[in-house]
């Protein structure tokens, strides 16, 4: 309605414009001075008319939409067009002379016309003030509507004895910032804490390796007293999480977890089994942890953690043969707890990108606007003109997209691959506006690997439960149905198929699997970069006897 | 030039152009005029374009005043002063984002972006308690309870 | 008591046909001189004054708002005269004779003639000038606000208009051409 009454002001205010200019040059002697103004004037709302027009039409290709099927195009154009018809008419009438001496506009009420274009502009401005506040004030609402989601998200405060945070704080203190590697460990540590190599990569006979992780043993047992507590709730105001609230743990929590593996696997090659399980299991515990949080980057995290340990724990087993009580004691969280969070860190999104564009649009936050645009320090006028226009559309259509992918991560992985394909294309992303194109990333690729971490935490969990059942019948079980349900609650199944896992024996080894990405049974290695391949634990088939602890 | 400065030679030009005999209309031509005119008078639509024309003045007027009426009664309903936020931390998005892709690798730098600049945001919510949690809520907690339906039978 | 521009105006803008009746007495005759002297032919500048009247019926609801009635009425004729002299065989207003009252005769009535003549060939912006400011009386400013130029415009065009004259006349006779 409010867009309507300022269409016909401004049409109103075009017309009489060129109404209010022809008549005060009808007065001029020469025609053709008369003639030129006059066209001048007229040409001045047509011009406006149709750079805005133009604007919204790029608007329009940038977000890949047909131009002319985008309604804010068509208001301008059909605006321009409307004045356009209007002005030719006050031109024609106007500047013709009807068999007398003058113009016809020479006798046109100049003093009324003006107070017609003032009263008009007048009424415009109030028009446009009013969309502002209501819009405003709408904006200020989604902010509180935001604040409640994400207090509705975040994680419940534990009791203080079940809180791991401060023995966290703690062991991340006394971590330090890791500048007491030797030299020669730096590029490598680097990597290693960066997800790229593995633990093979270090010696564990080095001595120098061993004395870092000697020094750092004190920091180590904080950290596995904290990664066995309940649960984690740090400090933070979770109704307004900041980015430098959340960085510190989490690369804190990062580079722990793969400390810990780093010793798992050292500890297993000294044959202090004990120790390595200790690690494997406060590594789980730390991406168990990382996962209370509502944020998607700790997800993430939790996820790389999550896979440090699962790949710590094959080496581990393939070294040694861990006892029952041992097995027993690591405590595996049952598969799919990646998955099972990603609703509520895709909430959070909606809280962020959401509040975003209630800072662009109450001109909070113009470094925010500046990246959305590509621009630097927008004026306020362009300001409160996609407030007007855009701020709407725009919101809507990313809360959208962002339900999209909240409903996809509702939904088993396997049954709505291809519409997280879909739906994380450059183009559809595009094709939500400008706020989308900024705000939305691409998570297609991080729901998959997130459904490959509970892959491999499923294919792992299998892993244990047999080894437990060799451990105590002195046999590796011949089918995974023979774990159900002393050593398993039931087989788990696989996040790209939806079918359970599966076991087969290849090359003297057991290999527990699941289906990959590809969703082929090919009996090949996993491909992280291709997305081929299944994703593996094995087992060696001839063990020795259980080892005993140090 | 001033209208009166015309050479002598030229004045008495001018003096022998007005001396011309001027011409008369001639006498019917009076009648003809008047009845042409009264056959003019008489084609004219019954009312005049004059009342036309005050209609729609008129008809404009009015719709000028509704406008103005209805936008200072929307004026009226809206509330002008809206708490300030706090202004925005000074975060360098783009270190923000190289941050992330060293904790997170396999993310792409466009979505690393994307998350460095919404995280910016978090810290200008405002905090307001949920009374009774919506039905959105409710159903995202069941869900995260009973976990995916894939991973028991 | 003569009816006021403005009383007339009114009377016009109301329809009424004893306003026309006295407009038609007060400008009647200067504007079929200032025809005559604008077409040349009694017929078509007979015509062209019926034309003047007919347009003011048609735009009688705007003329409340004509300032100077007689800068309009002439204004109409000139456009009636160039609208005429459009449809017209260019020839026609060159090489006809305007006919001419019988006291007119002697050296006096062969001077008229030459001038006559001399007039039709003058370009018709001089000759219009001639015809308002010489046979319908109006004043340099009232020709400029009927043509819609400066006075001074209007003056030169005058004055140039009779030096042209002067020399046409100064030519031999050539009698109709």
């Amino acid at each position: 309605m409010g867009y309507a009454m300022m269409w016909l002001e401004w049409l109103a205010a075009a017309i009489l414009f060129v109404a209010v200019a022809t008549a005060c040059l009808a007065r001029l002697r020469r025609p053709r001075l008369r003639i030129g103004l006059s066209l001048a004037a007229a040409l001045l709302p047509i011009v406006k008319g149709s750079v805005i027009a133009c604007i919204f039409a790029y608007v329009a290709m940038v977000t890949l939409r047909p131009w002319y099927t985008y309604h804010w195009f068509l208001f301008w154009f059909s605006w321009t067009a409307c004045s356009a018809a209007g002005i030719v008419l006050v031109l024609v009438a106007g500047l013709r002379r009807r068999g007398g001496a003058s113009p016809g506009a020479a006798s046109w009420p100049r003093g009324k016309l003006a107070l017609g274009l003032v009263a008009v502009l007048l009424l415009s401005w109030i028009t446009f003030w009013n969309l502002d506040l209501s819009i405003k004030g709408r904006l200020a609402s989604l902010r509180a509507e935001a604040g409640a989601l994400a207090l509705s998200v975040a994680p419940a405060r534990p009791a203080e004895s079940e809180n791991a945070a401060s023995v966290y704080r703690q062991a991340f203190d006394a971590l330090g910032k890791g500048d007491d590697l030797p030299p020669e460990f730096g590029q490598g540590w680097t990597d290693w804490t960066n997800g790229h190599g593995s633990t093979a990569d270090f010696d564990p006979a080095d001595p120098k390796l061993a004395a870092f992780l000697a020094r750092s043993e004190g920091a180590m047992s904080l950290l596995r007293r904290a990664a066995a507590m309940p649960a984690c709730y740090f400090d933070h105001d979770y109704g307004r999480p900041s980015i430098w609230m959340l960085l510190p743990e989490m690369t804190d929590s990062h580079r722990s977890a793969r400390l810990l593996a780093l010793d798992a696997r050292v500890k297993a090659s000294q044959r202090q089994t004990d120790r390595a399980m200790e690690d494997i299991r406060a590594v789980f515990g730390i991406a168990r942890h990382s996962t209370a949080s509502p944020i998607l980057i700790s997800l993430l995290i939790a996820a790389g953690s999550d896979e440090a340990g699962v790949t710590a724990l094959e080496a581990v087993l393939n070294f040694s043969q861990p006892s029952a009580g041992q097995l027993a004691g690591l405590d595996l969280s049952p598969p799919g707890m990646l998955q099972r969070n990603l609703p509520r860190a895709l909430r959070m999104e909606e809280v962020f990108g959401v509040s975003v564009a209630v800072d662009i649009g109450l001109a909070d936050d113009p470094l925010a606007l500046g990246y959305l645009l590509a621009v630097t320090a927008p004026a306020e006028p362009f300001v409160a003109g996609w407030r007007v226009f855009l701020s709407q559309d725009e919101v809507a259509a990313y809360r959208g997209g962002v339900r999209e992918y909240q409903r996809l991560a509702d939904l088993p992985y396997y049954a709505v691959a291809a519409e997280w394909k879909t739906a994380s294309q450059p183009e559809s992303i595009c094709r939500r506006g400008i706020l989308a194109k900024a705000l939305m990333p691409a998570l297609g690729s991080c729901a998959k690997r997130l459904a490959q971490g509970d892959a491999r935490h499923g294919v792992a969990y299998v892993a244990v439960a047999a080894a437990r059942y060799r451990a105590e019948k002195g046999r590796l079980p011949e089918t995974l149905d023979a774990l159900v349900p002393e050593y398993l609650p039931a087989v788990p199944r696989g996040p790209f198929d939806g079918k359970p896992l599966r076991m087969v024996v290849r090359d003297g080894r057991l290999v527990f699997y699941s289906i990959g990405p590809d969703t082929k049974d090919g009996g090949t290695a996993f491909d992280e970069e291709k997305g081929t391949g299944d994703i593996t634990f094995s087992l060696p088939i001839n063990v020795a006897k259980p080892s005993e602890s140090h | 030039m001033e209208p009166s400065d015309l050479p002598p030679e030229l004045k008495g030009l001018e003096r022998r152009l007005a001396a011309r005999s001027r011409l008369q209309p001639p006498a019917d031509l009076r009648l003809r005029v008047l009845a042409a005119m009264r056959r003019e008078l008489a084609a004219q639509p019954a009312h005049s374009r004059r009342s036309w024309a005050g209609f729609w003045q008129y008809s404009a007027a009015v719709a000028a005043g509704i406008l103005l009426v209805l936008n200072l009664l929307m004026s009226m309903g809206n509330r002008s002063d809206l708490p300030a936020s706090r202004a925005a931390n000074g975060a360098d998005v783009q270190q923000v984002a190289a941050k992330i892709r060293e904790l997170v690798p396999f993310i792409s730098p466009e979505a690393a972006l994307c998350e460095a600049l919404i995280l910016r945001a978090g810290s200008h919510l405002e905090m307001v308690p949920q009374l009774r949690p919506g039905v959105s809520s409710l159903q995202a907690l069941q869900q995260i309870e009973e976990g995916p339906s894939w991973v028991t039978r | 008591m003569p009816a006021t521009p403005d009383d007339l105006l009114e009377g016009l803008a109301a329809g009424r046909e004893e306003a026309f009746a006295a407009l038609y007495d007060a400008y009647g005759a200067r504007l079929f001189a200032a025809a005559c002297g604008m077409l040349g032919l009694r017929e078509e500048a007979e015509d062209a004054v019926q034309d003047v009247f007919v347009g003011l019926v048609q735009a009688r609801v705007w003329l409340r708002q004509v300032e100077n009635l007689k800068a309009y009425l002439f204004a109409s004729l000139r456009h009636a005269a160039m609208h005429r002299r459009g449809r017209a065989k260019a020839s026609q207003f060159d090489t006809a004779e305007v006919a001419m009252p019988a006291a007119d005769v002697g050296p006096d009535a062969e001077i008229s003639r030459r001038l006559d003549v001399a007039l039709r060939r003058l370009p018709h912006e001089q000759r219009e000038v001639i015809a308002l400011h010489v046979d319908a009386g109006l004043t340099f400013a009232e020709v400029a606000a009927v043509l819609d130029v400066s006075a001074n415009t209007a003056a030169s065009r005058y004055r140039y208009a009779m030096e042209k004259l002067r020399e046409a006349m100064k030519e031999p006779d050539r009698g109709t051409v």
